[in-house]
């Protein structure tokens, strides 16, 4: 049992064609209990079917008077196939159980993040850190992190393949998972990392010619970590930090949600994005220090684009004329608008105003009735509806 | 001995070899059944303790306020227990008939279709108080989920059709009570309850009406006894879901 | 006794005719047989709607509308479960063959077996209804808060599921009455085929966890309908309540498909090797501990639900403690081939690629039960894999290996060897390509139910759509080889395999009524070594 169990560690420590890579401090322990069970079953299984296949072939049919060995059973040999399993399977029971308690109890100096699932797509918010949201997970390397999960509409579940975590999120109370980085991953060229079209600075079409996943590298978290360091060089020019998006390092990881809830449940994904600790720092300053309104003064459009990545709508509707559950937003200022209910109206900034706000209030023609959530406009802040609804309107009139 | 031979083609199944094993596979065959009819129930029951589990305030309060009728509860529970032993008696009946047409024959058979009359007529009872206790709940509005309006312990209701709790008397919302869903449980339950209930009134009857046709005798009666077990299976389930709806606080 | 009760021609078949004599039949055989074709018919439609599935998963860019998908891959799983899979071998072969085998003329409730069917019907026209309207979206799980409160056509699918549990019910009841009281004089249990031993088990599980389920659809199409507030969150309820009450019935159920697959494979690893079953009690008995026990591992479809870790390791225990009865009849039938005289025919070949299959889908379980590795592998590929190995690979190919060894029996007629076991190789190759790359999928980390995927996951999922459709052109050979038989296939003799058990001791096909007289079990149905089956008929 010993030499399987060295085998399997031996084993695990390379990325198996069939195993994402291990990236957490989880995952190396899975992997290990991963290899053990499979020595098991792949010892067990030629067993079988060589004995299987065997005896069919050495004991093919000899004609109808041959007499074959009345043999009803044999105790011992029974007594061996129900009780050596059965040790096997405790032994398994055991790694499991271990591994998973470790991955249930996190560390009492992570990092937490809330997330919040909703109807399609993932939003991360730093509680200890500032209270501030980002659309991707981004994470200090070598730290745990615990991640406070629940979701506003149906069940979702949060699944980071390469760290081995996984768990449902819930609509009526918290479930709570950790993970620790073990290294900072940095994709190679053709690896791609999927979101919903919301950081469209930096986004690249999917080369499935998916019109709606794009995939992107964390373009957005390097420069925000290196205008932060820029900045603060500004004050202290000794720093040492990297000032150069380009040569800031990030991993990189794939966040799907694996609990089936909905029309667009296949395009929930989100993406982790490892930062060393020191930038990950000078990332939640930025974050703290980031107001949209001057980051994105005297372009309102851009601010729009800016809110709307907040607000997730791009979980249905594109900008680039492909379909979704909602209308596609590509040439919809100054279009004919047909509802349900026959009457029709012009695209024009009322109509939009009235969709975000009361968005059952007129339903396009050929689109569920029910479906967009009601209080959008909360990714605005209090106090900035208005603005930011201006700034919305300005953005779809961009997007022709 | 023809007539016997008549009944016989009549009520003995060509596949059974026996009488015996004829009736002893029905027994069994009804005893499989109420095990299934016991099984279903316990879903519901296992609602009932999940939701205590969640709301146990709630169903104390359904006491104190007295929205349910105890007395109405209890005379149900009198009812049905005396239906249970109604259609004993009748079952004891059936077993005395002879075989052969005769004075005996006629007077048990008399007593066991007026037994079964009887039983029928008590269920009856028991859904008339049943619908009693329902129209009173429609009227006040103590009903089960959204369709839930009681005036003296209101519901909030959010705009997207979401329940958060109770309301307070100062206007905030209590989201550990939840009345709305003790009365869900209440109606499923014993609705479906009733519902069996209505079923053993016809299955009763329709025993009733073979007894007329002497189609029961000494040898043959196992209709009349697996349907007096189907029955005290209902009794029993009421026994369960009266103390656990209208006594427990 | 049987050799001369065919003297008039007159069988089951064509005792009567006219479509009330069917249709209104008491007669289990003619009930099983309309099983049959009615489950063949849907599996029919479901597995059209697999063939959608996987001409979408083709690609990693959509082709069907996300909403259509997701109807897709919900029918194709509910109309497998609920009207295919339930039934396939209780319903068809085990309506058929269980008087036969036990010696008696029918079973011990002929006229609620034919309300069973009955009740059958009108449940699949409920879905049928689902389908017309428009289908349901909410995958065949129903979880909510998505079914309570989003999702199509949902009361009426959950009404079908509903009605097809009562017809569940009643089969069940029916089988245990029968097996208990109507076996033959000197069949004492340990006597009964072990085929009787898989069907009472089943019937077990069937009767006790169906009304469970049943109260559950009523619960939630109350909470669609009322909004009780039971099972959604935003009305006060608990989701997870929900998969509880539908676990607590869909784990045991998976149970009712594999158990009678496992009793056919008894009977025909024996009868084509002509050795008796090695353990007999060991199999008789692991049947009866997988049915009860398999009624308290429910837990280890929600490890990663939010229930506590103590209930998932309570769960993941007794889960690997279903393991080894399992084990052991895998065992048990691979030691019977030993040293004995084995048929190479096509149902040999689909029970020994039975045993291979089950063996992957039941290995595969065990990452599944263990809690670790199951964080990784819950609600991805590698689970639809594991499960369509073990429910439809195993499940499917018995049924096939039971309908070809008993054809003779049913219809009369024997069919093509020839054709025959080429399309079993076939079937088993190809459905090894549609399944394993799904587990390469799975462990890699592609998500379920998912309509548009990543370029990643495109080369299995690729392999895999090009297997399903390989797989579903065999199936359409095994449907050639059956109506091939039926329009040309040569007379069947009495008892074509030399089988000992006593639905072999009737005529081919049998007597409007099973017996003439009443047969008598004097010996044990696997007797093979010790008795020559030419001089015991001979000496009759």
């Amino acid at each position: 049992m010993t030499v399987l169990y060295w085998i399997s560690t031996a084993m695990a420590q390379e990325s198996a064609f069939y195993m994402p890579k291990a990236a957490s401090t989880l995952a190396q322990d899975v992997d290990n209990t991963f290899s053990f069970i499979y020595w098991c079953c792949a010892v067990f299984f030629v067993v079988l079917m060589g004995a299987m296949f065997w005896f069919a072939v050495v004991y093919k049919d000899k004609g109808p008077d041959h007499k074959t060995l009345d043999l009803k059973g044999h105790h011992t040999l029974e007594l061996v196939w129900s009780i050596f399993p059965t040790f096997l399977l405790i032994a398994m029971f055991v790694m499991g159980f271990t591994g998973y308690v470790n991955s249930t109890v996190s560390p009492a100096d992570a990092v937490q993040v809330n997330i919040v699932a909703k109807r399609w797509d993932w939003s991360f918010v730093y509680p200890t850190l500032g209270g501030f949201e980002s659309r991707d997970l981004v994470v200090p390397n070598q730290d745990a992190v615990r991640l406070q999960m629940v979701s506003q509409d149906v069940l979702h579940s949060f699944y980071i393949p390469d760290f081995r975590i996984k768990k449902d999120v819930l609509p009526n109370r918290y479930t709570s998972q950790w993970f620790e980085t073990t290294d900072l991953y940095e994709a190679a060229d053709d690896e791609l990392f999927y979101s919903p079209n919301f950081n469209f600075s930096d986004a690249e079409e999917s080369p499935s010619g998916s019109k709606v996943l794009f995939t992107s590298r964390g373009a957005d978290v390097k420069s925000a970590v290196a205008t932060q360091c820029a900045k603060d060089k500004e004050d202290n020019p000794e720093l040492a930090c990297e000032s150069n998006p380009e040569n800031v390092k990030v991993g990189l990881h794939q966040i799907f949600c694996t609990e089936y809830c909905g029309d667009s449940h296949s395009r929930m994904l989100a993406k982790v994005v490892v930062l060393s600790p020191e930038n990950f720092e000078l990332w939640v300053k930025a974050q703290n220090n980031f107001d949209a309104e001057t980051a994105y003064a005297g372009d309102v459009a851009k601010l729009g684009e800016y809110y709307t990545s907040k607000g997730g709508c791009a979980g249905c509707h594109s900008v680039d004329g492909s379909a979704g559950t909602g209308p596609t937003w590509k040439g919809l200022y100054g279009k004919e608008r047909q509802f349900a209910d026959g009457s029709g109206t012009v695209a024009d900034d009322n109509y939009i105003r009235m969709s975000v706000l009361e968005p059952a209030k007129q339903v396009v023609s050929g689109y569920p009735a029910a479906g967009m959530p009601v209080n959008l406009h909360k990714a605005f802040g209090k106090g900035k509806e208005e603005a930011g609804l201006a700034a919305i309107i300005e953005y779809i009139k961009t997007l022709k | 001995m023809s007539s016997e031979n008549a009944n016989q083609k009549h009520y003995h199944a060509f596949f059974f070899h026996t009488m015996d094993q004829q009736n002893s596979s029905h027994k069994l065959g009804m005893w499989a059944f109420l095990a299934q009819e016991l099984l279903f129930f316990s879903g519901l029951f296992m609602a009932y303790i999940a939701m205590r589990y969640f709301y146990p305030d709630t169903f104390g309060e359904v006491q104190t306020r007295n929205l349910l009728s105890i007395p109405m509860g209890f005379t149900n529970t009198i009812v049905l227990l005396t239906s249970s032993l109604t259609m004993a008696l009748a079952v004891r009946e059936a077993q005395l008939i002879p075989v052969e047409e005769n004075e005996e024959s006629k007077k048990h058979r008399k007593r066991l279709i007026q037994l079964l009359v009887v039983t029928a007529a008590l269920a009856c009872v028991f859904l008339v108080i049943k619908y009693f206790e329902y129209s009173h709940k429609l009227h006040v509005g103590t009903l089960p989920g959204k369709f839930y309006h009681f005036a003296e312990w209101p519901i909030f209701t959010d705009t997207d059709g979401s329940i958060l709790g109770a309301i307070r008397p100062d206007g905030s919302i209590d989201v550990t009570s939840a009345p709305h869903i003790f009365f869900s449980l209440y109606f499923v339950a014993t609705g479906t309850h009733g519902l069996h209930v209505v079923i053993g009134v016809g299955v009763i009857l329709w025993l009733a009406l073979r007894a007329k046709r002497g189609e029961f005798n000494a040898e043959y009666h196992s209709a009349v006894e697996n349907v007096g077990l189907y029955w005290h299976l209902v009794d029993l389930i009421w026994i369960f879901l009266f103390p656990l709806m209208y006594l427990v606080k | 006794m049987s050799a001369e009760a065919t003297h008039d021609d007159s069988n089951y078949l064509n005792a009567t005719s006219g479509f009330k004599s069917w249709f209104m039949t008491v007669d289990h055989k003619r009930l099983g047989i309309m099983y049959l074709a009615t489950i063949l018919t849907f599996f029919l439609i479901g597995g059209s709607f697999a063939m959608l599935v996987r001409y979408e998963l083709l690609d990693a860019a959509p082709t069907l509308s996300a909403s259509n998908y997701n109807k897709a891959f919900t029918l194709h799983g509910a109309i497998m479960v609920f009207l295919v899979l339930v039934p396939a071998i209780p319903a068809s072969l085990g309506n058929f063959l269980i008087p036969l085998m036990l010696g008696a003329k029918d079973v011990a409730f002929p006229k609620l077996n034919r309300l069973s069917f009955h009740i059958y019907l009108f449940g699949a026209l409920f879905f049928v209804t689902t389908l017309v309207l428009g289908g349901v979206d909410t995958g065949w799980t129903f979880y909510t808060p998505y079914s309570s409160k989003y999702g199509t056509n949902v009361i009426t699918a959950l009404a079908g599921a509903f009605i097809l549990g009562f017809s569940s019910i009643l089969t069940g009841l029916n089988f245990i009455v029968t097996i208990h009281k109507m076996r033959a004089p000197g069949m004492t249990w340990g006597k009964i085929p072990l085929f009787l031993w898989a069907m009472y088990a089943t019937s077990l599980i069937q009767v006790l966890a169906t009304p469970v389920i049943a109260v559950t659809l009523v619960l939630l199409v109350v909470e669609r309908f009322m909004g009780i507030g039971i099972f959604d969150p935003a009305l006060g309820g608990d989701p997870v309540l929900f998969q509880h009450f539908f676990w607590f019935y869909s784990h045991p159920v998976v149970y009712v498909m594999i158990l009678p697959a496992f009793g056919i494979i008894s009977e025909t690893i024996t009868i084509h090797s002509r050795k008796h079953i090695f353990g007999y009690t060991a199999i008789a008995g692991s049947s009866v501990a997988i049915a009860a026990v398999g009624f308290l591992v429910w837990g280890h479809h929600m490890f990663l639900s939010g229930q506590s870790e103590t209930m998932g390791a309570i769960f993941s225990f007794i889960t690997f403690g279903v393991a080894v009865p399992t084990a052991i009849k895998v065992c048990s039938w691979i030691a019977t081939l030993y040293k004995g005289n084995i048929r190479w025919n096509t149902v040999m070949m689909y029970t020994l690629g039975f045993l291979w299959i089950f063996a992957i889908g039941g290995l595969t379980g065990l990452p599944l039960a263990t809690l670790s590795t199951d964080v990784h592998l819950h609600d991805t590929y590698f689970v639809v894999a594991h499960f369509h190995y073990t429910m439809m690979g195993g499940v499917l190919f018995a049924l096939i290996t039971g309908i070809f060894h008993w054809w003779p029996k049913m219809t009369g007629k024997m069919f093509s060897e020839k054709a025959g076991v080429p399309v079993s190789i076939f079937a088993f190759l190809s459905y090894n390509l549609t399944f394993i790359p799904q587990f390469i999928a799975g462990h890699r980390g592609m998500p379920r139910r998912y309509h548009e995927y990543l370029p990643q996951f495109e080369e299995m999922m690729r392999l895999s759509s090009i297997g399903s459709f390989l797989f579903g052109l065999s199936l359409f050979g095994v449907l050639f080889v059956l109506i091939h038989s039926l329009l040309k296939g040569e007379k069947a003799p009495q008892n074509p395999w030399q089988g000992l058990s006593l639905e072999w001791e009737t005529a081919t096909p049998p007597i409007e009524h099973n017996f003439e007289g009443q047969p008598i079990c004097t010996c044990g149905p696997y007797e093979f070594p010790d008795i020559d089956v030419k001089e015991r008929v001979a000496a009759k």
